[in-house]
């Protein structure tokens, strides 16, 4: 297993008010997790927290996130740092602010590169034209040479993907991804998510979307209040839901058009 | 960018006309005769005739506008017109006294570079510690203190006590040491207070989340992305001090008996030498609207989204 995540609590130190409770999740290597969740159900707090940027002054975490069979929690900073940004990329939720606005993308993206890999000269430009390509963005070295506000929010999420793809991560954690997107983009992002998995990173997707979920398929754990309520593959839950508050989700999604309906599911 | 520059440098010009303007308007206005004035001193028991002799030798008899011109031509070619109170040419005034100034704001911007740039990155990182909140109680203090106290105290200290300067300033960069420093002091407790809470701000965004994500030190994110972020109100503050201290520098060549602009400006406005108070006005305005404008382009340059933001 690559990750391995053991009943895992956040809670807010000031009132110790639980806020992720007894999570347990875990995911293979060319698998996909989707965490589903209304807004404060805990999905985002979790994907902090396995992702190492959860704010250790306000919240305190306690269990076990094992990754590559190594213990992330206990971890020292130092040790943590090698294997953030390398083997667990985070695409995170809004890609307009997620880089430095005053430097700028190919330096970023060397910078990355050669704080894991060592790498700089000649060879960092061919291999961060590599990834921007094949993260599907065309006019690479235009993309490199420009500032992050230069960019949309969809070339940027490219670029985030990019980044993950030039440092071979293992496991790419997307906290709702698609949430700064419009419907095309989205499609095209989630698209962008399964050709990772297909290359054989494990994807943990945080969303509220119903339809993004089952576009991109794989296991499904839907929480609420900071628990795990349900869980199963996409596809098995949205057929038949067993818990109501899944149901209660789903036919709201629907009434938004976010779910196709279950006949076109089973086809 | 070049839209932005052309913009500044536009308003630049305006600035400065409008500041030429109203230093000239000064001169014609003020109650001192400059013909008048001089015909006294170089006769004695000077008659209207003689008055208005000179009145015509110095070309204050011609319009006002080919006059204006005149005297903005002169202080182009450094031609800046008698002092009314030295009788000698400003231009050499300023030649004796600038200088000083000079030194003495020099030397100052170094000690605000030198203390409230590595002095605020600590109080950002480590925020809450005991060294913000000694810094905080410090910065208060710096900046309530008035100039001429905090310049006598320091020659009592590092002067009297401790005779490691003299009260009499010594020549060379010795002797403005302390002068510089007492004038320095409140813009370095502002500058601590301002850049502590601009990385704080930068500290709070996005792209700070996603460094560590991406595997970066604390130390790295500081100063190589956050630090850059957070300079731009610091460097606009900073060429704005630049004029204030040329100008306000007068209190602290006064406690440190020095001879600097500041109180050479002092002494003209005492004087009413018209002449030579429109000729500091308009030095310390360019001063003061050339390093805002410098402030402006460097600021955008080392931040470049700022133009985006401007031109949106």
């Amino acid at each position: 297993m690559l990750l391995t995540v053991n009943n895992l609590s956040v809670a807010l130190k000031k009132s110790s008010r639980p806020i992720v409770q007894n999570l347990d999740l875990s995911i293979e290597q060319g698998n996909s997790l989707v965490i589903l969740g209304q807004s404060g159900s805990g999905k985002t707090l979790t994907c902090k927290t396995i992702t190492g940027i959860l704010n250790r002054r306000r919240f305190e975490p306690s269990g076990e996130i094992i990754f590559n069979g190594k213990e992330l929690l206990s971890m020292p900073p130092r040790k943590q740092r090698e294997i953030y940004g390398a083997q667990i990329a985070l695409i995170p939720q809004n890609p307009m602010t997620a880089l430095d606005p005053s430097v700028r993308v190919g330096k970023q993206m060397a910078e990355t590169l050669y704080l894991h890999t060592g790498l700089r000269g000649k060879k960092v430009k061919s291999k961060l034209l590599t990834a921007l390509e094949n993260a599907g963005l065309d006019r690479a070295e235009e993309v490199m040479q420009s500032y992050p506000h230069m960019l949309s929010g969809g070339m940027l999420q490219r670029v985030l993907i990019a980044m993950a793809l030039m440092v071979d991560a293992k496991l790419i954690v997307a906290d709702e991804p698609t949430t700064a997107l419009d419907a095309e983009h989205r499609n095209a992002a989630v698209d962008a998510f399964i050709s990772l998995r297909e290359k054989g990173a494990a994807i943990l997707l945080v969303t509220h979307d119903f339809g993004v979920a089952s576009r991109l398929g794989g296991e499904l754990l839907v929480m609420k209040d900071g628990k795990a309520i349900e869980r199963g593959s996409v596809f098995e839950v949205l057929q038949a839901p067993g818990h109501d508050y899944t149901r209660a989700l789903i036919e709201a999604s629907r009434l938004y058009s976010l779910v196709p309906e279950r006949r076109s599911l089973i086809c | 960018m070049s839209a932005y520059l052309r913009k500044r440098l536009l308003s630049f010009f305006i600035v400065l006309a409008g500041v030429s303007i109203l230093s000239f308007l000064l001169i014609t206005f003020s109650n001192t005769d400059p013909a008048e004035v001089i015909a006294r001193r170089n006769y004695s028991g000077a008659t209207e005739e003689m008055i208005e002799q000179v009145r015509i030798e110095m070309g204050l008899d011609k319009p006002m506008a080919k006059r204006y011109f005149d005297w903005l031509g002169g202080l182009f070619s450094g031609d800046m017109g008698i002092s009314l109170y030295s009788f000698r040419p400003i231009r050499e005034d300023f030649a004796a006294y600038f200088p000083t100034t000079l030194a003495l704001t020099g030397l100052s911007l170094i000690w605000i570079v030198v203390i409230s740039l590595p002095v605020g990155l600590l109080c950002a990182r480590f925020k809450d510690g005991i060294f913000d909140h000694l810094t905080r109680g410090f910065t208060l203090l710096g900046i309530c203190l008035p100039t001429f106290w905090l310049g006598f105290l320091l020659l009592i200290a590092f002067a009297v006590r401790l005779p490691i300067f003299s009260v009499v300033p010594a020549p060379g960069l010795k002797g403005l040491l302390l002068p510089s420093f007492t004038l320095a002091v409140p813009v370095i407790c502002a500058f601590i207070r301002l850049f502590r809470s601009s990385l704080l701000g930068e500290l709070n965004r996005d792209y700070v989340v996603y460094a560590r994500a991406r595997g970066l030190s604390p130390r790295r994110i500081l100063l190589h992305h956050v630090m850059r972020n957070a300079l731009p109100p610091i460097i606009i503050l900073f060429c704005q001090y630049l004029g204030y201290m040329i100008a306000g520098g007068a209190v602290v060549e006064k406690v440190f008996s020095l001879s600097g602009i500041g109180s050479y400006l002092i002494s003209s406005v005492l004087a009413a030498d018209s002449n030579a108070v429109a000729t500091c006005i308009v030095i310390i305005a360019s001063v003061f609207v050339i390093s805002n404008l410098v402030g402006d382009i460097a600021s955008r340059l080392l931040c470049p989204w700022m133009v985006r933001e401007t031109n949106v």
